[in-house]
């Protein structure tokens, strides 16, 4: 798999609609390689749906997704299989199986696409329980677990593979303060220390600028902004500063595009 | 995608790992690797990673698995040249005081 260039994923000119709505509009996004970038816009902006065009779990209606230099929409059905395997992913409800123990859960993907003998299995499991601090959880059972566990232990499962990209969906979201500290440090340090390239959709953005090395935010089809942090901040645009601000109304409406209210209401006259 | 990689003896007790150590190589150098450390009539075995072009975790396992077959031989391991890539694997999971590094 070629990974000489400087981006590890980049979408080109993508169009997504979902029924006659449209989430993407010609949309470009460049990922650089072996950084923590964050993607961020309000919920509903279609972060997650990102991901998925670049999980190659939807297809977009139009334009090109490549990931390690190859266009995703364009490949077979095994080709995609071993490009997965070169992602991981962190879903935000953490989406561990109920009825597997924290063993078994960070073992699942090492079955289903390795023939490593179980020793084997063993060690890398507990290598990824260490990294994550819960080596000593391997005989919990999920609902054993608090909710920051659950998403470590989800962390765990998603490095098992030692994917080249790591995808982050919400991975802030319901954690106390302390377990967000926790998460944090644990993107940056895998990110740094084992080469990968990092992708982090959310909407805090306290957390997310305080680790991503560069941001997109997303709303309304398009890129609404994109730099490193420091730039964002410094930003005279509008949409970008609503986001950062959070101010409920401006260039990103507050409502959903509806029809006329008075017409829903009381009827057409 | 995987490429080959190779485990061989260059002196006596000296075993040279080179190669792409992936899940796929190491399945096969994980058996090469306990019979020859079973057979083997030093009491010291060492393994040379220099030649590791590439590996991820399952390149460290294999380390750890050798760790065992040689500690059960009642030998003693040690592993050189250790490469950048291995040692931050082994950094992340803890391993750089559990795997007999020198060199």
């Amino acid at each position: 798999m070629n990974t000489d260039s400087e981006y590890a994923v980049e979408l080109k000119g993508i169009t997504f609609k979902r029924g006659e709505r449209t989430i993407y509009e010609n949309v470009d996004i460049r990922i650089p390689r072996g950084k923590v970038t964050g993607i961020m816009g309000p919920s509903g902006s279609g972060k997650t749906t990102l991901l998925r065009l670049i999980a190659a779990q939807l297809r977009p209606e139009k334009g090109e997704v490549w990931v390690n230099n190859l266009n995703l929409p364009t490949l077979s059905r095994s080709d995609l299989f071993n490009v997965r395997k070169q992602m991981g992913v962190l879903f935000q409800s953490g989406a561990l199986f109920t009825d597997l123990d924290v063993f078994e859960n960070v073992a699942f993907p090492l079955r289903v696409h390795t023939k490593l003998p179980e020793e084997m299995i063993r060690d890398i499991v507990l290598m990824k329980l260490q990294a994550v601090g819960l080596r000593g959880a391997i005989e919990l059972m999920p609902d054993e677990l608090s909710g920051g566990m659950k998403r470590r232990v989800a962390l765990a499962r998603a490095i098992a593979l030692d994917p080249q990209i790591l995808m982050y969906d919400e991975p802030f979201v319901g954690q106390d303060p302390i377990a967000m500290g926790v998460l944090v440090r644990l993107i940056r340090l895998l990110n740094n220390a084992l080469g990968l390239t990092s992708i982090v959709v959310s909407h805090d953005l306290a957390e997310t600028a305080s680790i991503a090395d560069y941001l997109y935010i997303v709303g309304d089809t398009q890129v609404l902004g994109q730099g490193t942090p420091a730039e964002l901040k410094e930003s005279s645009d509008p949409r970008v500063l609503q986001f950062i601000k959070g101010t409920p109304d401006g260039p990103v409406p507050f409502h959903f595009a509806a029809p006329s209210y008075s017409e829903d209401l009381l009827g057409r006259r | 995608m995987s490429t080959q990689a190779h485990l061989i003896e260059k002196v006596p007790g000296v075993m040279t790992l080179t190669g792409l150590l992936d899940h796929e190589t190491t399945v096969a150098l994980r058996q090469e690797g306990q019979r020859y450390i079973q057979q083997s009539s030093a009491d010291v075995i060492v393994i040379d990673c220099a030649g590791v072009e590439r590996s991820n975790s399952a390149g460290l396992s294999l380390l750890l698995s050798f760790q065992r077959d040689v500690l059960q031989a009642g030998k003693k391991l040690e592993i050189w040249n250790l490469p950048a890539d291995m040692k931050q694997i082994a950094s992340v999971s803890g391993l750089l005081d559990i795997l007999p590094l020198s060199h």
